[in-house]
């Protein structure tokens, strides 16, 4: 009998050390997982976020005071230590793969657009006010707000540089909102336009922009954010690296490569790197809640933001705007442009909005970089 | 002998035991910070208010003067349009 007890002692031993908090982070791993490949929502991250998210809250036995971890967390610890803590890696590299992805043609057509996407920022300015006013120190309700730069590397990347005590819980909001973008923004569209202003058509030029204005283009952009905004020129040079590599036209396996294996890869290492922060004690929290919420508002204000300078442009112009662009200033590039562009189709079927959108949504991916940059330095200046 | 080593201790161990007693205080202070957080504080809006002004000046500024650097490169790439207009 007592041979049989400590075979059992030996094997299952570790359930003594389950707790009810990680079994709530298995279910939310698990709704992460069928959220990727049922609803198909940002699959290359959330499915190893949720995979993650169940792996860190295994019940391992409790390492020692100053004891490294080892096995699988001692792992993820590493790959958090490497790619995000220490030098911001993986974001950043990320961001070449991002860079690669994007054609500015349809900004550098028209470059008005641009004032959409820094419209659109709003919400990361107004939540920043608002996470303040819910008792959140300055740093960590900068870094909840940049929840709505709806960009995830800038989101770590703010969040990190700010030592933010919430990193994980806004790496999560993050990418989970980006995802939800189809979900979120239509209602938000519909509540802030008419029926009319939906209909407006816009006619597209397609004017061509030659080859010298598309090399030129990510040169001056990061000599420019880099002079304005110190912070942020890691995120806009690795991100116009991406695009200068694109548009070249000499490195053409290069930019695939970036496009698509460099990105996933590092998509892969990233979404595991993030689990790490999703161990039960830290995360199930009432804070954890309250960040969620919030990012949720800087979405919806971020929308509303990029709607109004639309409507308000629309007072001074002639060719009138569809304001239903203006909400793609967002940044979550490209869901947010196929939202505007399917709503656009859904009032009418001649509609087609997408280049505006795109052309919106493009910068809106700038203007949240130098946002997150603007934030990083007057946040870093208030707390000296 | 035993009473000197008595008289040469006991200031060490009243010592020990103010640093104790300053450590517990310390993390009891430390442990009501973080339970009593405020969720509610509008006096916060003075610091966040400057940044959002200042922040979202800084976009539009920033988004202005690439607008503009835009418009340059495309007006400076116009004339070869023209030349190829005219061939």
């Amino acid at each position: 009998m007592e041979f049989i007890t400590g075979i059992m002692t030996d094997i299952f031993g570790n359930l003594t050390f389950i707790d009810y908090k990680q079994v709530i982070m298995w279910i939310i791993g698990g709704l992460l997982i069928f959220l990727a490949i049922k609803k198909e929502m940002e699959p290359t991250l959330l499915l190893p976020m949720g995979f993650g998210a169940i792996l860190v809250n295994l019940p391992i036995p409790p390492v020692a005071e100053g004891e490294a971890a080892s096995g699988v967390r001692g792992v993820i610890d590493f790959l958090f230590e490497i790619g995000i803590d220490s030098h911001e890696l993986f974001p950043l590299i990320l961001f070449i793969g991002i860079g690669a992805m994007i054609d500015f043609e349809p900004v550098l057509t028209n470059p008005k657009l641009m004032i959409f996407g820094a419209a659109a920022q709003f919400g990361i300015f107004f939540t920043l006010c608002l996470s303040s006013v819910f008792g959140f120190e300055l740093k960590d309700a900068a870094s909840i707000a940049i929840i709505g730069a709806a960009d995830g590397p800038t989101s770590i990347f703010v969040a990190n540089m700010l030592n933010s005590n919430y990193t994980a819980a806004i790496m999560v909001a993050a990418y989970s909102y980006m995802a939800l973008v189809p979900i979120v923004q239509p209602p938000i569209i519909k509540l802030c336009t008419t029926k009319k202003e939906r209909l407006i058509r816009m006619n597209y030029t397609g004017k061509k922009v030659s080859k010298l204005t598309k090399i030129l283009f990510p040169i001056v952009v990061t000599i420019i954010v880099g002079m304005v905004a110190p912070d942020a020129t890691a995120l806009i040079g690795f991100l116009m690296f991406g695009n200068l590599i694109r548009e070249c036209g000499v490195l053409n396996s290069l930019s695939e490569t970036a496009q698509n294996v460099l990105a996933n890869l590092i998509t892969i290492f990233l979404g595991f790197t993030i689990a790490s922060k999703m161990v039960a004690e830290d995360f199930l929290k009432l804070d954890t809640i309250l960040i969620m919420i919030l990012g949720l508002v800087t979405f919806i204000v971020d929308t509303f933001g990029g709607i109004m300078i639309a409507k308000f442009m629309n007072l001074f112009t002639k060719n009138k705007i569809n304001p239903m662009i203006g909400a793609a200033g967002i940044s979550a590039f490209p869901m947010s442009a196929r939202v505007v562009h399917k709503m656009g189709l859904a009032e009418d079927n001649q509609n087609f909005l997408l280049m505006h959108s795109i052309g919106v949504n493009v910068s809106g991916q700038v203007a949240s970089v130098i946002a997150g940059g603007l934030i990083l330095t007057l946040v870093g200046n208030a707390l000296i | 002998m035993e009473t000197t080593i008595i008289e040469t201790t006991a200031p060490v161990a009243e010592e020990i035991v103010l640093i104790a007693e300053d450590a517990v205080a310390e993390v009891e202070a430390t442990e009501t910070v973080e339970t009593t957080r405020d969720y509610w504080t509008p006096e916060g809006l003075k610091e966040s208010a400057p940044i959002m002004g200042k922040g979202m000046l800084g976009i539009f500024i920033v988004m202005g003067i690439v607008i503009a650097c835009v418009s340059i490169l495309n007006n400076a790439s116009g004339p070869k349009k023209k030349k190829e207009k005219k061939q």
